[in-house]
């Protein structure tokens, strides 16, 4: 069961609101069920329970004390790191960016007049969509905190971990991006476990994104990447290499950049 | 050591040893000059420094046959310097002006440093025995002295304010005179060192506080008036900041008070016509017209609301510079600052100058495809300041790559950007960067404050 909470302090809207959703809920059998709709910020935190998988509709413009859309954003975020956020604003031209990047906000649903419900039942059926795949398909993920926000990195996406040149910092590496967090190698070695290896003191690298060891440089190539290799890692790395068996297994043709 | 001459070759080596330590001295004084970062990436490029030894050698015996006895043999260390500066601008691609004045710095320390330790450890009672029995120890023993200098060259690095050096000389008017008369101050502790060995050993002492006392004094200096211009520059740079800074307030004013004028008397004239007209398709299109006004003019409020949100007036006045480049440009921009920004955990012209090369990367990436834009975001919260930077790019480089050094495709001022970037958070233990590049859009975030 899902469980939506709704939070906006013009009473007319959130009855239309909750009046679409229930509709598109009951029109598809959706497993979801409204836990609660409120127009104070305070109530909602009170009722919130982070048992299952929730989702929110929040108010972009709420003004109630010492909660905006995005305090209350945080403070959920905070509360149900897993939740699904989803903001309804009146001014479609100014949906807050912050909020999508800061909060991993879900959607913007404008308060159009005569357009409303039917974004909504478009947002939830896109939220049936993505919790379906997620339960067919779980993705394992890796959570980065920086400051208050929250990433979650598919374990699948990274290539590896490398310490940085400043201490606690580290790298992580993924095909499409570098993100620098405050951590330590150990921890996430320990954390991760089996699919990744300390291949040297700096580097934890994921075994399936090998794709070329040089033993004579001491170096590997992940996603493109060089890391080093100590000599500790060699037996490991050797027998990867005999796994994945193929005859001539580190002689990958170059990559296209590397000149 | 006279009563019998040792092989060519092994004097050879024992000038190429002399040498050698005294790079490695050099090197130890430089690093807190211009940051120990790069050589710690690459070791590798310490490499031609230690083929510099062996060339300094063959010089030295070069020279000693060419022009021996004359006063010009002393000035053979400056060669030495001049290897050393093209070295460095390669290793910490700064200029060749720059690299002379940090080396030229270091060199003096070097010189005033290494007379005064040598000295020191050749007075002590075991060294003095030793030296007695094997004479030809001496210069091996000069390495004992390589740990004192490491330990003097911390202490600098700590009481100087980091990077203060490096920003000096990235700053100052005049970077050929700074390093011409940092060179001239080097060649006379050069022939300072040189004096040592007329010097009676009665006045040894004096002769040795005498130099430290220079020494000391000469770095006092040269710190002091390293801070005084960049204080000087920082308050000019304020000031034409606050004189911008007032201009932009005053139009903003005008055009605000203008727009609400304008608004006012098309409202009038609209319900006038409301009550006369019954052309309600006259009324319909003139309410449109009012709503995409409105709508227009909320953008624009927006934007003024949220550089209005922006209370450091130093990163206020980059960002409307740039973000006014950008739309000369045709570059569609976009600013989102929901909550007041008033601390950024960092030093302020820092940050500026990390804004600066961020809005300037992102920019000319923007401008190499078809529909540029970009957008930033800044928020400020209880404990973090958080920056992100998108626009889209052409996907035709590795950005792998872009933090490698060595990294650039348009000529040597590109890329560089990032180097320095980096650089410049080096001195920010909890500042953490962030970029990816999904797609066709390149992102960078930036967040500082108490992460732990």
């Amino acid at each position: 069961m899902i469980h939506l909470y709704l939070c906006d302090d013009e009473e007319e809207v959130r009855r239309r609101i909750e009046a679409a959703l229930e509709q598109k809920i009951l029109i598809e059998d959706y497993d979801m069920q409204i836990r609660c709709s409120t127009g104070v910020p305070g109530r909602l935190l009170e009722q919130l329970e982070s048992d299952g998988q929730n989702v929110y509709f929040l108010d972009v413009e709420l003004q109630d004390g010492q909660w905006d859309g995005f305090l209350l954003g945080r403070e959920i975020r905070r509360r149900d790191p897993h939740g699904i956020l989803i903001y309804i604003t009146g001014y479609g031209d100014l949906a807050y960016r912050t909020f999508q990047y800061h909060l991993e906000a879900f959607d913007y649903i404008v308060k159009t007049p005569g357009r409303l419900e039917a974004s909504l039942a478009g947002c939830l059926e896109a939220l049936q969509e993505r919790l379906k795949t997620e339960q067919r398909s779980p993705v394992q993920v890796y959570p980065v905190r920086t400051g208050s926000a929250l990433r979650y990195i598919p374990l699948q996406d990274i290539l590896f971990f490398e310490t940085a040149p400043r201490p606690h910092h580290v790298l992580l590496h993924t095909v499409t991006g570098r993100m620098d967090f405050l951590g330590s190698l150990n921890e996430i070695e320990a954390e991760l476990g089996g699919r990744f290896l300390r291949t040297h003191r700096a580097y934890l690298v994921a075994l399936d994104k090998i794709e070329e060891i040089d033993l004579k440089k001491g170096t590997l190539l992940a996603g493109g990447m060089e890391c080093l290799i100590s000599r500790a890692a060699r037996p490991a790395l050797l027998r990867l290499a005999r796994q994945t068996a193929v005859s001539e297994p580190f002689r990958k043709p170059p990559l296209p950049f590397r000149k | 050591m006279s009563d019998y001459v040792l092989p060519v070759w092994i004097r050879f080596l024992f000038t190429w040893e002399d040498n050698l330590l005294g790079e490695l001295i050099l090197l130890i004084y430089l690093c807190p000059l211009l940051g120990v970062h790069p050589i710690r990436r690459h070791p590798g490029k310490l490499l031609p420094l230690f083929l510099l030894a062996p060339a300094m050698a063959a010089a030295n015996w070069t020279a000693m046959y060419l022009i021996r006895g004359t006063a010009l043999v002393s000035f053979l260390s400056l060669l030495s310097i001049l290897g050393f500066t093209f070295w460095a601008v390669r290793v910490w691609k700064c200029t060749f002006w720059q690299s002379l004045s940090a080396v030229c710095l270091a060199g003096m320390l070097q010189e005033s440093f290494s007379l005064i330790t040598a000295r020191v450890l050749g007075a002590l009672p075991f060294i003095k025995e030793l030296e007695a029995v094997r004479p030809d120890l001496s210069l091996h023993i000069l390495w004992l002295a390589l740990p004192l200098h490491f330990a003097l060259s911390l202490l600098l690095g700590r009481l100087w304010p980091k990077g203060s050096v490096l920003a000096f000389l990235e700053h100052t008017a005049s970077p050929r005179r700074t390093a011409l008369l940092l060179l001239s101050l080097t060649a006379a502790f050069v022939q300072l060192y040189m004096i040592q060995y007329g010097v009676q050993p009665k006045y040894l002492p004096e002769y040795l506080i005498v130099t430290a006392v220079l020494t000391i004094l000469t770095v006092v200096l040269l710190f002091h008036l390293m801070q005084r211009e960049l204080d000087q520059r920082k308050i000019l740079v304020q000031q034409d900041l606050i004189a911008q800074q007032q201009l932009y307030e005053q139009s903003l004013e005008s055009l605000r008070r203008e727009i609400r004028a304008f608004r006012h008397d098309q409202k009038n004239l609209l319900t006038a016509f409301a009550g006369k007209e019954s052309g309600e398709n006259l009324l319909c299109s003139l309410q449109a017209l009012e709503e995409d006004f409105d709508r227009r003019l909320e953008e624009k409020l927006h934007l003024s609301a949220q550089i209005g949100n922006l209370r450091i007036p130093q990163m206020r006045s980059l960002l409307l510079g740039k973000l006014s480049e950008m739309s000369e440009k045709g570059i569609a921009c976009r600013l989102e600052i929901l909550y007041p920004v008033e601390q950024v955990w960092m030093d302020i012209w820092d940050l500026v100058r990390c804004l600066g090369i961020l809005l300037d990367n992102a920019l000319e990436a923007a401008l190499e495809t078809e529909n540029p834009w970009s957008e930033v975001i800044l928020l400020q919260e209880e404990h973090t300041f958080f920056l992100r930077i998108s626009n889209p790019w052409r996907g035709d480089i590795d950005p792998a790559k872009l933090w490698t050094e060595s990294w650039s495709t348009k000529g040597p001022d590109r890329g560089m950007g990032l180097f320095i970037y980096q650089n410049i958070l080096e001195k920010y233990p909890e500042a953490v960067s962030s970029a990816s590049w999904d797609g066709h859009i390149f992102v960078q975030e930036l967040t500082t404050g108490e992460l732990l």
